[in-house]
């Protein structure tokens, strides 16, 4: 009989626990719609060179190209999920020469698919301060998926030749911004 | 990219719990209670668990938030839940998951009738693991650092460790005198797999630079250590995992894992006949992991200048190489040692509504118990941070003969609202008992913290009252 009975007690618990025991709609396959859009940003390149560095540009000419290997931007990563990139360019300027600092994109047989040129005035008493912004998107994103290599170049204005004592510097600095859309 | 975001961000919801047993510790009727304090007043002739079925129990939950705020069906884009999850939580937010399975297990007196002297042992399976939330990996993950220009990213904030091991155990448990009981348990543990990375620093740092546009540098001390998984680990395992874990997980189940030596330390002492105190520490031990080992780094330093030298000496320049030469991501292969988890426990009990035995009945040889108690209870557990603590009080009654339940309130880092019920019932010689905690969270348990349950099946001869 009180075998029974405690039975009946324990069969109720379990009963009444499962009874109010319930869980919310629950979607486990929203995993799926997951998406992120991170922006990370970086520094790109910089050059900083005194007035005399270029004392072997004479009254003008083009000054060493230096070439990047930027072969990151061929991961599969950036191929899927790379959706915008800006290029920032500052360069500021105390020489008294003008100069076009210029940007070349190679692809991977080292043909120019993309240049950027930024014109420098030549100082004058006051710092030269430029600013240059790039953007790739949707429309041109795939020239940076297929470079390979960048080359930065200054090419020096025609002007009166520098020497070991002329003064004044440049720096160039730039930076790369990335937009991801990773789904 | 999005299966990191993706397990760093969402698994936490299904790998979550506490260890605390809080109803079934020193919940005495149940043999299982011996498990958490060696030194427990429990008393049997002899009992045996029905294989695989004597000790079920699982537990789920985290911190900081729930299965519902990310998985609800609410028309609430995914996307924006997890942007939430990570606003709400912080790096002292954890998951922790345990299940234990008992494949066998059993137990007699020794040194005959009058003897109060007892054996247990027998063989678990246990998963375990612990995961605290990488909040700034998530961020930079999720966000990136454009909007985080100054803001150092901690990479210490990843923690994690997994284990899936095996213990075979015996236990000895001694009435020393009217007043106290000791016991101890010695465990053998063969780990079968273990993933641990719990010893991580450094940081990512980016902030306005003066000449560069970016002070930007990360100092990186990451380690994965792992053993029991190079087979499928290996880049070119190309094996079938279902046949290969079949053949793999008995033999590493039964000693042929890493080896590790524990044991379980407990007492019950009873000041006053009413008044009862016990104190057990659970799982001091650890585990050597010597084979089947892979460890995975990435430690280094690196200022991000990119390109920042005129190399008028005609050779490129490959800044993202000299990333990958200063911050290597090595594959290396030497031993490690983990600890377990470090269980206390601790009880004041005080009982009440004494009951006197009015005839000879030789299924025990108590001549008086007590139908009710209540008391409090302490539990604490290492992390690889700070201590878990929870602490709970508790009232237990013996319903009927044969019927016992224990009632518990628990306060800890998943909830202030975790009430428990435990129940054990032993018709004859066999035994049934089913506990679960966080009650009031079964009405929707997708909203739960945490939650756990433990049930079970055995054959017990004798028994206590207490």
């Amino acid at each position: 009989m009180k075998q029974r009975f405690y039975n009946r007690i324990l069969l109720i618990t379990t009963f009444v626990l499962c009874s109010f025991s319930c869980s919310s709609d629950l979607d486990f396959e929203q995993v799926n719609d997951f998406s992120a859009q991170p922006i990370f940003t970086t520094n790109l390149a910089y050059f900083e060179a005194k007035a005399p560095y270029f004392e072997s540009a004479g009254g003008g000419g083009q000054i060493y190209p230096y070439i990047a290997k930027v072969d990151f931007f061929d991961t599969s990563f950036i191929k899927d999920n790379l959706i915008k990139t800006d290029l920032y360019f500052r360069i500021k300027n105390t020489i008294p020469r003008g100069y076009n600092y210029n940007v070349t994109f190679l692809d991977v047989n080292d043909a120019p698919i993309k240049t950027i040129n930024i014109a420098v005035g030549a100082y004058n008493g006051t710092e030269i301060l430029k600013e240059y912004k790039e953007t790739f998107d949707a429309t041109n994103i795939d020239i940076l998926k297929n470079t390979k290599k960048m080359v930065f170049s200054i090419a020096i204005l025609p002007g009166t030749p520098l020497t070991a004592t002329s003064p004044g510097r440049i720096e160039m600095s730039s930076s790369l911004t990335a937009y991801f859309d990773v789904k | 990219m999005r299966k990191i975001t993706i397990l760093l961000c969402l698994t936490i919801s299904f790998y979550c719990s506490s260890q605390n047993k809080e109803i079934l510790y020193n919940f005495t009727p149940q043999p299982q209670s011996l498990l958490l304090n060696p030194g427990a007043d429990v008393k049997y002739k002899w009992f045996f668990g029905v294989p695989l079925l004597s000790g079920i129990s699982a537990n789920v939950g985290s911190t900081g938030f729930d299965a519902y705020s990310l998985f609800a069906n609410d028309g609430v884009d995914f996307s924006i839940k997890v942007k939430n999850l990570i606003a709400s939580t912080n790096r002292k937010d954890y998951i922790t998951a345990n299940q234990q399975l008992e494949v066998f297990t059993g137990g007699f007196r020794v040194g005959g009738e009058q003897s109060k002297s007892y054996v247990s042992f027998g063989m678990y399976q246990e998963l375990d693991s612990f995961i605290y939330f990488p909040t700034d990996l998530a961020i930079l993950a999720l966000y990136g650092n454009k909007d985080y220009i100054g803001k150092s990213f901690n990479l210490g904030d990843l923690s994690v460790k997994a284990e899936l091991l095996s213990v075979f155990h015996v236990g000895f448990n001694k009435q020393i005198n009217e007043k106290l009981i000791l016991g101890i348990r010695g465990k053998i543990y063969s780990s079968i797999f273990n993933a641990t990375s719990t010893h991580n620093s450094g940081y990512f740092v980016t902030k306005n630079g003066a000449n560069l546009i970016y002070d930007q540098s990360i100092n990186s001390n990451l380690e994965l250590n792992t053993s029991g998984g190079a087979k499928y680990l290996d880049k070119n395992y190309d094996g079938d995992l279902a046949s290969d874990l079949k053949n793999d997980l008995p033999q590493k189940a039964f000693l042929g894992g890493n080896l590790g030596l524990g044991i379980d330390l407990g007492l019950t002492y009873y000041p006053e006949r009413n008044i009862q105190v016990t104190a057990s520490l659970v799982d001091l031990g650890y585990i050597s992991h010597t084979k089947d080992v892979v460890d995975y780094t990435f430690k280094g330093k690196y200022n991000f200048e990119g390109v920042s030298e005129f190399n008028s000496d005609g050779t490129i320049d490959d800044a993202y190489q000299d990333f990958k030469d200063a911050i290597p991501l090595d594959t290396l292969y030497h031993k490690y040692t983990t600890q377990r988890p470090l269980k206390f426990y601790s009880s004041f009990q005080y009982s009440f509504e004494e009951e006197r035995q009015t005839e000879c009945n030789c299924e025990t040889d108590e001549d008086s118990w007590y139908r009710s108690a209540v008391g409090a209870q302490l539990f604490a557990m290492t992390t690889p941070r700070a201590p878990m603590l929870a602490l709970t009080a508790y009232y237990r009654r013996r319903i009927l003969q044969g019927l016992q339940m224990k009632a518990t309130y628990t306060i800890d880092s998943y909830s202030f609202t975790n009430v428990g019920l435990g129940l054990t019932t032993k018709i004859g010689v066999f035994n049934f008992y089913a506990m679960a905690d966080n009650l009031l969270a079964y009405s929707d348990v997708s909203k739960a913290n945490a939650l756990t349950f433990q049930i079970g099946f055995n054959i017990i001869s004798g028994g206590s009252r207490k």
